[in-house]
């Protein structure tokens, strides 16, 4: 359609939705939304190192197909070791801190040198949830529910406890219904 | 056109220098360089295609302008009708050139923003904003040229004296007028 039209087809379209409440959203949403489902952004949550199996993304992987692309390297030592940077969900003790995109998660805080576990890959405020949440890839962080870790930050410390990347819905019950 | 809704509302007015847009234009976008195209084209509009470099021709209803030696952009003389979509003028050409590959006919009528630039200090809200030299385009009734203003791509016609066509990518639109308005406040 011509760009000149666009204001017009809006406005008709907020007033047909009118009486069902329509409301209009946009890409920060669909972000938000997407890490309370736990579901990754490629690049954003990862990068060229991970596997779905870093990703808690097992069902992925076919276990039926004899071979496909990429299996071989699935099984190299590597990819296989337990340590590697694993995707987790993160929940600050004080709900309304948002943890910085980017940060470092550690679990001891007077090491020297500190030991760096992984880092923060998305963090946002959940008005659904009504706290913050975050995304973050840890070394050996699937076995690590419930564990107590820190995000060291320039001017402090912020508690936070490992949790299940999926934050809301974790059964699908509202997507499938 | 059915709905349509200009870019930019309002207008600027100061004693030496005036700057609105013209909205709704047909605007079309024409490439070929067949001598079938030229002449096709030449029939349909009634009118010749300038062929020299940064020259533009006018009829009655159309004006031409030329961008590179097989691009041209023709545009109405006059408001498109705000009763229909439809554009008598562009199904013509794409009917004739397009379909029948001599060569290309895209509408662009809502890529570009028409700005008509009026008064006798226009020139100098391009002396800040453009390195181009206006020293000849001001002097040539229906110089034509591409340049940038304020770093944003501009297609500018010299349509009368102290009087300037300028077509702006719509997305930079608002942009480029706002800088206008306050160049404009300055003068």
């Amino acid at each position: 359609m011509m760009s000149g039209q666009n204001i017009y087809l809006w406005e008709k379209c907020i007033e047909a939705g009118r009486e069902f409440n329509i409301t209009p959203y946009g890409t920060e949403t669909m972000h938000l939304l997407r890490a309370e489902k736990g579901f990754i952004i490629v690049g954003q949550d990862t990068d060229g190192t991970m596997t779905p199996i870093d990703l808690q993304m097992d069902w992925i992987v076919s276990k039926k197909k004899y071979d496909f692309i990429g299996k071989r390297s699935l099984y190299r030592s590597d990819t296989m070791r337990e340590d590697r940077k694993q995707l987790i969900g993160l929940l600050t003790d004080d709900p309304n801190i948002v943890l910085e995109e980017g940060a470092q998660i550690v679990s001891e805080l007077n090491q020297s040198p500190v030991e760096m576990l992984g880092h923060v890959t998305s963090s946002y405020f959940s008005p659904n949830l009504k706290k913050s949440i975050a995304l973050a890839v840890v070394r050996g962080g699937k076995d690590m529910m419930g564990k107590k870790l820190f995000v060291p930050m320039e001017n402090k410390n912020i508690n936070v406890t490992v949790a299940n990347p999926v934050f809301y819905d974790e059964k699908n019950e509202r997507l499938n219904a | 056109m059915l709905n349509y809704n200009s870019v930019i509302k309002n207008e600027i007015k100061h004693e030496s220098i005036s700057v609105k847009e013209i909205s709704p234009v047909i605007k079309i976008n024409l490439r070929g360089k067949k001598r079938e195209f030229l002449t096709n084209v030449g029939k349909n509009l009634n009118m010749i295609l300038p062929t020299e470099a940064n020259t533009s021709t006018t009829s009655d209803k159309l004006t031409a302008i030329w961008l590179s030696p097989d691009e041209w952009m023709i545009i109405s003389n006059e408001l498109a009708s705000k009763d229909t979509n439809k554009s008598d003028l562009y199904e013509m050409l794409f009917n004739s050139i397009s379909k029948t590959n001599l060569g290309a006919a895209i509408d662009v009528t809502d890529q570009f923003v028409q700005l008509e630039l009026k008064g006798e200090n226009v020139y100098e809200i391009f002396s800040a904003g453009s390195p181009f030299n206006f020293n000849e385009f001001k002097e040539k009734k229906g110089s034509t040229t591409q340049t940038v203003l304020n770093h944003v791509d501009v297609i500018l016609q010299h349509k009368d004296e102290n009087i300037l066509n300028l077509f702006v990518r719509r997305s930079f639109a608002e942009h480029l007028f706002s800088w206008i308005e306050d160049c404009a406040s300055r003068l």
